[in-house]
């Protein structure tokens, strides 16, 4: 992601030193405005409302985080829609990986971005929404009113597939690590070009890190966490050290994955195996949770407050917690969030400790490897690199 | 983060681009991802695409929103 950036997009800055062929210092630091604040003072349903347009790159992710941390903080039963909340987010998630592929794994490759067959499956992942909930009020605290078309959710989903066939797969997915060595020599998109590429020798265990993984953490950890420390948000922590989120951490114990770090290790191949597996088992689940969706009307009203509450909601990027405080107006009276780049691209997390001490010929070979990690750490945000030789 | 920006299209270009002005700062972003944009469209913008188009109402607000951000920062 080197586009030029609009105001109020953020950033991701890297500096590097490199000392002979080894990067010797990296400093990595996330620019951004604390957006969330603008969500204080408002009444709980507006900050659910209002977060999607806000956040909107994973808009409903978002969204969903906010209503699930006011349902916590209002005492509200939402538990009939989890099914179609997954549901939401999995093809955000799917539309998420599609921009990947479309446009920053072209790039790594020195080719031109193929934006174009993105629309396809932008109108597959925005048809979820109405064939859940026609009145389109899925995000709203408690649930909307949900009336699954299972019809039109297994088309939408049948168009996704299709995409995925079409611009990623191009014909069966690899399943382990000897599939993706065949599948990268054909060479028959830009992922299984990029796949060849990142398997080379010199690429395959590059930018290991050694950063544990996330795991699963209840929303009451993420609460306790944000509410306890207003630091947290910009330097997250678990057990006193940094932690990687996103598809290694949901994929890790993968087949393709698994297969994979036995081959390769940990580094660049295994990362990008991960995201592989999370476009190979998004569309089952998604296909399971169609089949046991069941209609249902919005939670029952809670307390007006006071409260406070988390939730938590997973992104192609990796996990998104929401915490809010609301007063006894039922009003926001402290907001705090942390998203998947800020635990990624923290000072001293996954991006910065698998760059130091990692090899690079030269100062070009040094940018292309950063870009080649950052594009499977994946910010939401531009990414600017700084070379010191 | 995940903030994406709504930007006022101020003019069409070839090769399906447009110029796009935020809080007086021009840039130019591509139009391969959402169609039938035209002058005085919002549009949310990312890393150089615009990622979909918002009506006047949506984009009004999500401006405010973030100008209070900025506000609250200075």
């Amino acid at each position: 992601m080197s586009a030029a950036t609009l105001p109020g997009e953020g950033s991701v800055s890297v500096r590097l030193w490199l000392d002979g062929r080894t990067i010797s210092r990296a400093e990595v630091a996330i620019r951004r405005p604390r957006a969330v604040a603008a969500l204080v003072g408002r009444p709980a349903a507006e900050a659910a409302r209002l977060a999607p347009l806000l956040f909107s790159l994973c808009g409903s992710a978002q969204g969903l985080a906010v209503a699930q941390a006011c349902e916590a903080a209002l005492g509200i039963d939402a538990g009939a829609h989890e099914t179609a909340r997954t549901l939401l987010t999995d093809a955000e998630a799917l539309d998420s990986h599609g921009w990947q592929a479309a446009v920053e794994w072209p790039a790594r490759l020195g080719a031109a971005p193929r934006p174009a067959p993105l629309r396809d499956l932008r109108a597959a992942v925005s048809a979820v929404m109405p064939a859940l909930y026609p009145a389109r009020d899925g995000l709203r605290p408690g649930g909307g009113i949900l009336r699954p078309d299972v019809a039109a959710l297994r088309e939408a989903l049948v168009r996704m597939t299709g995409w995925l066939d079409e611009a990623v797969f191009a014909g069966p997915p690899p399943m382990d690590a000897e599939d993706l060595v065949r599948w990268a020599g054909r060479g028959d998109s830009d992922a299984a070009r990029l796949a060849a590429r990142l398997l080379a020798p010199d690429l395959a265990g590059w930018g290991a890190c050694g950063v544990p993984l996330l795991g699963e953490r209840s929303p009451g950890w993420f609460g306790a966490a944000l509410a306890g420390d207003p630091a947290f948000a910009a330097g997250p922590h678990c057990n006193d050290g940094p932690a990687l989120t996103g598809p290694l951490e949901r994929q890790a114990g993968h087949r393709l994955v698994v297969s994979v770090t036995e081959r390769f290790g940990d580094g660049l191949a295994r990362l990008f195996a991960a995201r592989l597996a999370d476009l190979i088992e998004l569309p089952r689940r998604m296909e399971a949770a169609i089949a046991t969706l069941r209609p249902a009307d919005p939670g029952p009203a809670g307390t007006c407050g006071p409260g406070d509450g988390c939730g938590v909601a997973e992104t192609a990027r990796g996990r998104l917690a929401h915490w809010l405080r609301l007063d006894g107006d039922g009003r926001l009276a402290e907001a705090r969030m942390v998203a998947p780049t800020d635990w990624n691209f923290a000072a001293g997390g996954p991006l910065a400790r698998g760059l130091a001490g990692a090899g690079a010929r030269d100062r070009d070979d040094a940018v292309e490897r950063v870009r080649l990690l950052v594009a499977m750490l994946d910010p939401c945000v531009a990414c600017d690199i700084e070379v010191h030789v | 983060m995940c903030l994406a920006v709504p930007a006022l299209v101020t003019a069409l270009l070839p090769d399906d681009r447009a110029t796009v002005s935020l809080g007086g700062v021009t840039s130019t972003c591509s139009l391969e991802l959402v169609e039938g944009v035209a002058v005085g469209d919002y549009v949310i913008v990312h890393v150089g695409y615009a990622l979909s188009r918002l009506d006047a109402e949506e984009a009004e607000r999500t401006l405010a929103l973030l100008a209070e951000v900025a506000d609250a920062a200075a």
